[in-house]
């Protein structure tokens, strides 16, 4: 196809066009006004040892190319865990965790897949990992910032995590007691509002 | 020999409009009888061609109380006016009251066409309704109709028209559908001018107001030869009343009360004029509406608040008028709660939930919570107007700024919208009309326009539509043979588009990776690339329509080609769309969309039956087409982003065929009793797979039966309608291609009244129920179908008068 030249002059006769060429408009004001996450990081330390390794799932460009780590745990051991969430198309990237901390009665993280057994999955006979929640909220709830990993058995499997955003309706309160525990029955379509993430991690217990 | 009386409206400034319509509020008189008319014998001598012009006055019974000879040769006067006084109306009117009115009626003598012949030959009545008129299937709302929608957008007070339907947004926002094509392959014409808009979304409502319309024609099926581009599927005209000439200034009021959504409604409309030819315009009219009810739930945050504002200024002298008006279109409506946009699996979980997650949670309220859309729309426009003999030029240059923002539910901390379109539109409409000819053959009419535009995007936010600037022109040219018993049209366009997009980064490079970019047709810049394109497209129509039996029976045959340019979206989008679980992935080498279409209708007028049919087939080339991408072996392709796997949804061309039938039937629209019963088939496929497209809409009927009681005291013209609308299920579709299988059919009552009281100042009320057994249902077509019912009963009453 061919680019007609001709209105180049016509350009003269028109003002405001410059913001249409994208160059020159504040355009990362306005990402920020997107609550934009483009990477997920699990930080595992170990209650043995002490000893910290982080798995990250990260998306930087947010174009759905996204760099996986693969998560191995030990056998026989239990790891504190908590999450940390950026948006890195900001620069520098952006600590997300704060914001998430400050809502955390809008927000919980879930555990699932094959590799896990926690209250949002109910019984698991493959799990290889068990996890637990170790924060709450004002109300009482659990947010999923901090989380307890004990390892079951030698294996590998799947753990999906996924933070819900669930903003209040009509002024009631959609984070309520018991969602994991929903979550395990009837899957994230039996509860409200939406996912900020949902990614998946290959897990190992060596 | 032919004597055809052409036009019985009064005329107005002559190439003022093109598309013909009533005087503010009075429908005129309707010639219903054809007479016969001798071609006079002492004109024999000289072979003698002549226009006559008569003005009839016909009361309010339909009879014609008194004829005058305007102008003509003298050898026509007195078969003229010995004709016109024979001739049966059916009356003028105001809203629904039969008045008394002046009509002219132009009668054109040709003598015999061989001097042998019987100087006696029937007489072929032409009526200026253009609807008739149109060799296209068309129907026209007037005041009257759109005043029973009193309240209603767009899109509801359209789909009283056969073969029109509606596509519900979230809650509120509809869009139009016309013979199956959305609103990418509709146009609006609003006072003649190409309505801009972020049409791709489907919870995008038509940013018009139907108050500031004094009629609204919907044609069905491809106009592009006339129209340009987007006119596939249909051209919605909206026409404002017309000035008022007369000195003094008039009035119009409006209200209605909704009581699903509680939502009251009101509009004014003043009109004034001087004798210096001077006349003046304002109007506006607000609605405030709460959450919608289903009926079993309440459709949490689905408040609305609209508003809107116009003036206008004229000043006409005898041979021209210039005319300046501005409106402006203001509506903020909630997105419904349920509306969330999650995963695909929790989407389809949600789907077998017979009600939302959260319905319990959800009240009544006219508060407006994110998320939210928050929608202007201002236009105006400058028309200029001047006649002769030469014919008639008209000119409209039009300026039009589209601003949409959507709040999404976000953390606290972010305060602004996520999403934010600015789409500015300027643009100039040339016609001339060059005066009547008529050779012996019939009258030829015709004009030839030009049109050009100039359009820029710019969008803020995470990547969804690219920023553009574009230029467009198109050159148009019809010509109309009016002879006895038929009139032929037909019509040729040109017209280009030169484009250029400006991606991001991201986009650019997403695009590339796929292969469907080509590198060198782009230049970056600092943070974007540059990417022109540029587009032609031609259209042709050829339209025919026969009075097989004078004002009683008309056939039209047409067949038109029409154009579409591709969409930015459609080129090169790439993301999550903001209320439907896929991943939404450009084309960028996507061409240009091309239809071919035929249409047949019958046209029946008589005392006791009035029906209108139409068939048509049309066949889609390169027909842009968004469905499931898959891979070479056949299975679904997913997208993996932070928030879950999503399937990947692309453009793509394919060919379609869209077949269809739709039509009305309306048994003995005079009497006490009486029947109306009207609606449409659609069938639209894929031509290579023979699959039935996604969102074709199901099959449907509404038949109502009309009551018209005497006159009861000061109560006029009392109507009563019970009706039922039937909808089939969409059961052609592949429930597989779909992320549910389609609703089933429904069966909805309603209940329409209307009357008029008052002697001195005229009142006109009506009530609309609808759903008045407050069923559940979803409808097909709807993007809500997929996440809660569609809101229950509904009954809205209106009160309306002139000062």
């Amino acid at each position: 196809m061919k680019s007609i030249t001709l209105t180049a002059p016509l350009l003269l006769l028109l003002a405001a066009c410059a913001d249409v060429e994208g160059d020159d408009h504040d355009h990362d004001h306005h990402d920020h006004e997107h609550e934009v996450m483009t990477t997920i990081s699990l930080t595992f330390t170990s209650q043995t040892d002490g000893s910290a390794f982080e798995a990250v799932w990260a998306d930087p460009e947010n174009d759905g190319s996204p760099v996986v780590d693969d998560i191995f745990l030990l056998d026989g051991d239990a790891y504190d865990v908590s999450m940390g969430i950026l948006n890195e198309l900001e620069d520098p990237a952006e600590d997300v965790t704060p914001e998430i901390t400050d809502e955390s009665e809008e927000h919980q993280f879930f555990f699932t897949g094959s590799a896990v057994e926690g209250p949002a999955t109910g019984a698991n006979d493959a799990a290889v990992v068990a996890h637990a929640y170790a924060d709450l909220d004002e109300n009482g709830l659990p947010i999923g910032l901090s989380n307890t990993f004990t390892t079951l058995a030698i294996g590998a499997g799947e753990l999906t995590v996924t933070l819900r955003h669930m903003p209040p309706e009509s002024d009631q309160a959609v984070k309520v007691e018991g969602l994991a525990e929903t979550v395990a029955e009837g899957g994230f379509g039996a509860i409200g509002g939406a996912n900020d993430i949902e990614v998946t991690f290959n897990l190992e217990v060596e | 020999m032919l004597c055809v009386p052409l036009g019985t409206a009064q005329a107005d400034s002559p190439g003022s409009n093109n598309d013909g319509q009533a005087a503010s509020g009075v429908q005129p008189p309707r010639l219903l009888q054809q007479i016969e008319l001798d071609y006079p014998e002492a004109a024999l001598s000289t072979r003698e061609h002549g226009d006559v012009s008569v003005l009839v006055d016909v009361d309010a019974a339909g009879q014609v109380t008194g004829v005058r000879f305007e102008s003509g040769a003298e050898v026509f006067r007195e078969v003229s006016l010995e004709a016109a006084s024979r001739l049966v109306f059916s009356p003028a009117t105001t809203g629904d009251t039969p008045v008394a009115a002046t009509t002219r009626v132009l009668f054109h003598f040709a003598p015999p066409e061989t001097p042998a012949a019987k100087p006696v030959a029937e007489m072929v009545v032409h009526s200026s309704d253009p609807d008739r008129e149109d060799t296209r299937a068309r129907t026209t709302l007037d005041e009257a109709d759109l005043e029973r929608s009193t309240g209603e957008g767009l899109a509801e007070t359209i789909a009283q028209v056969p073969g029109v339907r509606m596509a519900q947004g979230n809650a509120d926002a509809a869009k139009p559908i016309i013979r199956g094509q959305r609103e990418r392959r509709l146009l609006v014409l609003y006072d003649g001018v190409r309505h801009e808009s972020q049409k791709w979304g489907p919870d995008h409502a038509t940013e018009i107001d139907p108050f500031s319309a004094g009629s609204i024609s919907v044609i069905r099926g491809a106009a592009g030869a006339r129209y340009g581009p987007d006119a596939i599927g249909g051209v919605i005209l909206v026409e404002p009343p017309p000035m008022r000439t007369d000195p003094g200034i008039i009035g119009k009021l409006l209200t209605s009360y909704s009581t699903n959504g509680q939502r009251p409604y009101g509009a004014l409309r003043l009109d004034g004029a001087n004798e210096g030819g001077l006349s003046a315009r304002v109007e506006g009219n607000a609605a405030i509406g709460s959450s919608l009810l289903a009926p079993d739930y309440i459709l949490g945050n689905t408040g609305t608040r609209v508003w809107n504002l116009g003036g206008a200024a004229a000043y006409r002298w005898n041979t021209g008028s210039i005319r300046l008006s501005w409106h402006h279109h203001d509506f903020n409506a909630g997105v419904f709660y349920g509306v969330n946009n999650s995963t695909p699996s929790d989407f389809e979980a949600q789907l077998e939930a017979e009600r939302p997650i959260t319905a319990d949670l959800w009240s009544v309220s006219y508060e407006i919570d994110r998320p939210y859309q928050a929608v202007t729309h201002d236009v105006g426009l400058l028309n200029a107007d001047i006649f002769g003999e030469w014919g008639s030029l008209e000119a409209t240059y039009a300026f039009q700024i589209n601003l949409r923002r959507e709040f999404e539910q976000v953390r606290d901390s972010i305060t602004g919208p996520q999403f934010d379109f600015t789409l500015r539109t300027h643009s100039l409409d040339v016609l001339y009309q060059p005066p009547t000819f008529s050779p012996a053959i019939g009258d030829l009419t015709g004009g030839v326009g030009l049109q050009g535009s100039f359009q820029e995007n710019v969008y803020r936010g995470l990547s969804l539509i690219t920023n553009y600037r574009a230029f467009s022109g198109g050159l148009f040219a019809y010509e109309r043979l009016s002879m006895n018993r038929v009139d032929v049209e037909v019509g040729a366009r040109t017209d280009a588009l030169s484009r250029t997009a400006y991606l991001r980064e991201r986009d650019y490079e997403a695009h590339v990776r796929r292969e469907t970019l080509n590198e060198e047709g782009c230049e970056e810049r600092e943070t974007t690339f540059r990417c022109p394109a540029a587009y032609t497209a031609s259209s042709f129509s050829l339209g025919t329509l026969v009075h097989v039996i004078p004002e009683r029976l008309d056939l039209k045959l047409d067949l038109s080609t029409a154009s579409r340019f591709p969409n930015v979206d459609e080129l090169y989008i790439f993301g999550s769309s903001p209320s439907f679980p896929v991943y939404a992935i450009g084309y960028p080498e996507l061409g240009v969309e091309t239809v071919w279409g035929s249409s047949l209708t019958a046209g029946l007028r008589s005392l006791w039956v009035e029906a209108e049919a139409s068939v048509y087939g049309q066949l889609v080339d390169d027909y842009i087409y968004f469905s499931p991408e898959l891979n070479a072996d056949g299975a679904p392709r997913y997208e993996v982003t932070i928030r879950g796997t999503w399937p990947s949804w692309v453009f793509q061309p394919i060919d379609a065929v869209f077949t269809g039938v739709d039509g009305s039937v309306t048994l003995a629209p005079q009497a006490p009793i009486g029947l109306d019963v009207r609606g449409g088939i659609v069938r639209a496929e894929n031509r290579s797979s023979g699959d039935q497209l996604i969102g074709t809409p199901p099959d449907r009927l509404k038949i109502a039966l009309i009551g018209r009681p005497p006159k009861l005291g000061p109560v006029r013209d009392l109507t009563l309608s019970p009706n039922v609308e039937l909808v089939a299920s969409q059961s052609r579709v592949d429930p597989d291609d779909d992320f549910v299988p389609p609703p089933p059919g429904y069966a909805l009552l309603g209940l329409d009244l209307g009357m008029e009281i008052g002697t001195r100042r005229v009142f006109r009320a009506g009530l609309e129920a609808r759903n008045l057994t407050n069923t559940a249902y979803r409808e097909y077509t709807s993007l809500l179908r997929y996440y809660a019912d569609h809101p229950g009963r509904d009954i809205r009453v209106r009160l309306g008068t002139d000062f």
